[in-house]
């Protein structure tokens, strides 16, 4: 039901319905923000990236494939602006090496509970494509035939990183304190 | 040291998707073994942290952000191309959210417009001393039929970068094409005065790269090789420095303006 409901969306919004395309926002930019907060670790990126990964959808809909589902082609426009933005930041980080603590906006404060702030600097330490499959599957409870979808990976490739992964994740927490 | 196929099942057992054979299978196995059964605990333990771990309120203004962006790409089209001036209308076709086959077609035909320019310039007759009429300085400008005036290419060859960048002063507007082929990450900034702004940018290859822009200024970061077409309004010929930095030491630096040599 939910596919289909997408695919109608899409429809509309090709054939030039504008509210359509906010109705797919509306749907999914919670998501889309959520997936690029826990992958980028930074509030205002993962703004940025929810933004481009909406404009770049909006210009990219006639290319998409109504056999496929909308979600998982939508994710991974996300992952793919993601890692864009993560390799950018690799050398913006460079200059800024004065100062190794990133700084949390007001927002983000709110936003974020003392576990949770743990988990995500632990998970920003996971390499990208282990961090990119332990957010789908746990934040996004994703199988792993939706996730192999999404990141155009075979099944096992999606078990073997998320159970490296986790088992990286396991060891930084209990290296900084949490028992499990 | 637990073997990989009891790895396997510890995994697949905390996602719940074990057959009753194998989660029979694994059971048996902890029953025997201490470290396995730790190992599964912990990791019982991980996946329950991230269940208390909450959802990130996006910001409140979010949807309108993205709305509005899209509404902006939207607009560009919807002005009457008719009442628009062939150079106003090619500039607008450059701006975020065009398509890209017009993108490429329009950077043909500029390149195509340069090679020519070049031919000519050079089977033309060298300027005599009492030519006035061809003489051009620092303050003249090399003009076209449309009125552009091309200012020298920038070329540079540097360690960490090389390429090249044109600048064409239009009416009302500077359009730069730049060249970048870098193995390591640089930043190309472009400094102006208030008269000058920054009015479009286009990508022409997938690559790596990102833009920011400021009252003053333009940053292009970049790795990799590109091609990339920056315009700037303005009304008064103004001059713009170009600046290159690596690894946040500046490398290379000059100044463009019409009539510059």
């Amino acid at each position: 039901m939910e596919k289909e409901s997408d695919i109608t969306l899409v429809k509309r919004c090709s054939a030039g319905d504008k509210r359509a395309f906010e109705a797919l926002v509306g749907k999914y930019e919670k998501a889309i923000f959520n997936i690029a907060f826990r992958v980028m670790n930074d509030y205002e990126d993962a703004m940025d990236i929810t933004q481009s990964v909406f404009i770049k959808t909006y210009e990219r809909l006639q290319t998409f494939d109504q056999s496929r589902k909308f979600f998982s082609w939508l994710y991974r426009i996300a992952i793919n602006e993601a890692l864009n933005y993560s390799k950018m930041k690799k050398f913006t980080e460079k200059i800024d090496s004065d100062f190794p603590e990133r700084r949390i906006n007001p927002e983000e404060r709110c936003a974020q509970s003392e576990l949770s702030e743990h988990v995500q600097q632990a998970l920003k330490a996971l390499k990208f494509d282990y961090r990119v499959v332990v957010v789908l599957k746990h934040f996004h409870d994703l199988s792993y035939k939706e996730i192999s979808e999404i990141l155009d990976i075979p099944v096992k490739t999606v078990k073997s990183r998320l159970f490296t992964g986790r088992q990286l994740l396991k060891g930084m927490l209990i290296e900084r304190g949490h028992a499990l | 040291m637990i073997p990989d196929k009891y790895i396997e099942l510890i995994n697949q057992e905390i996602d719940g998707v074990n057959s009753p054979k194998e989660s029979l299978e694994l059971k048996q196995y902890l029953e025997k073994n201490p470290e396995g059964k730790r190992c599964y605990e912990e990791l019982r333990e991980l996946c329950g942290v991230f269940r208390e771990v909450k959802e990130v309120a996006a910001p409140p203004n979010l949807r309108e952000l993205i709305l509005s962006a899209i509404s902006r790409q939207d607009a560009i089209p919807d002005v009457d191309e008719g009442r628009r001036g062939f150079i106003a209308s090619a500039l607008a076709g450059f701006r975020f959210g065009f398509k890209k086959k017009y993108a490429y077609i329009f950077a043909a035909g500029l390149i195509a417009g340069i090679v020519l320019f070049t031919v000519l310039s050079r089977i033309a007759p060298p300027p005599t001393p009492d030519d006035l009429e061809k003489l051009y300085g620092t303050i003249s400008l090399e003009k076209s039929a449309m009125g552009v005036a091309t200012v020298v290419p920038v070329d540079f060859e540097l360690a960490s970068v090389s390429g090249s960048a044109r600048f064409r002063y239009m009416t009302g507007a500077i359009m730069t094409e730049l060249n970048l082929s870098s193995e390591a990450p640089i930043e190309v900034v472009f400094e102006y005065d208030e008269k000058v702004s920054f009015d479009g940018f286009r990508a022409l290859d997938k690559g790596i790269y990102d833009i920011r822009v400021a009252e003053n200024s333009a940053e292009l970061s970049h790795l990799g090789d590109g091609n990339f077409l920056l315009i700037f309004k303005d009304g008064f010929q103004s001059p713009i420095m170009m600046k290159i930095f690596s690894e946040g030491d500046l490398v290379f630096e000059e100044s463009v303006y019409p009539g510059r040599k």
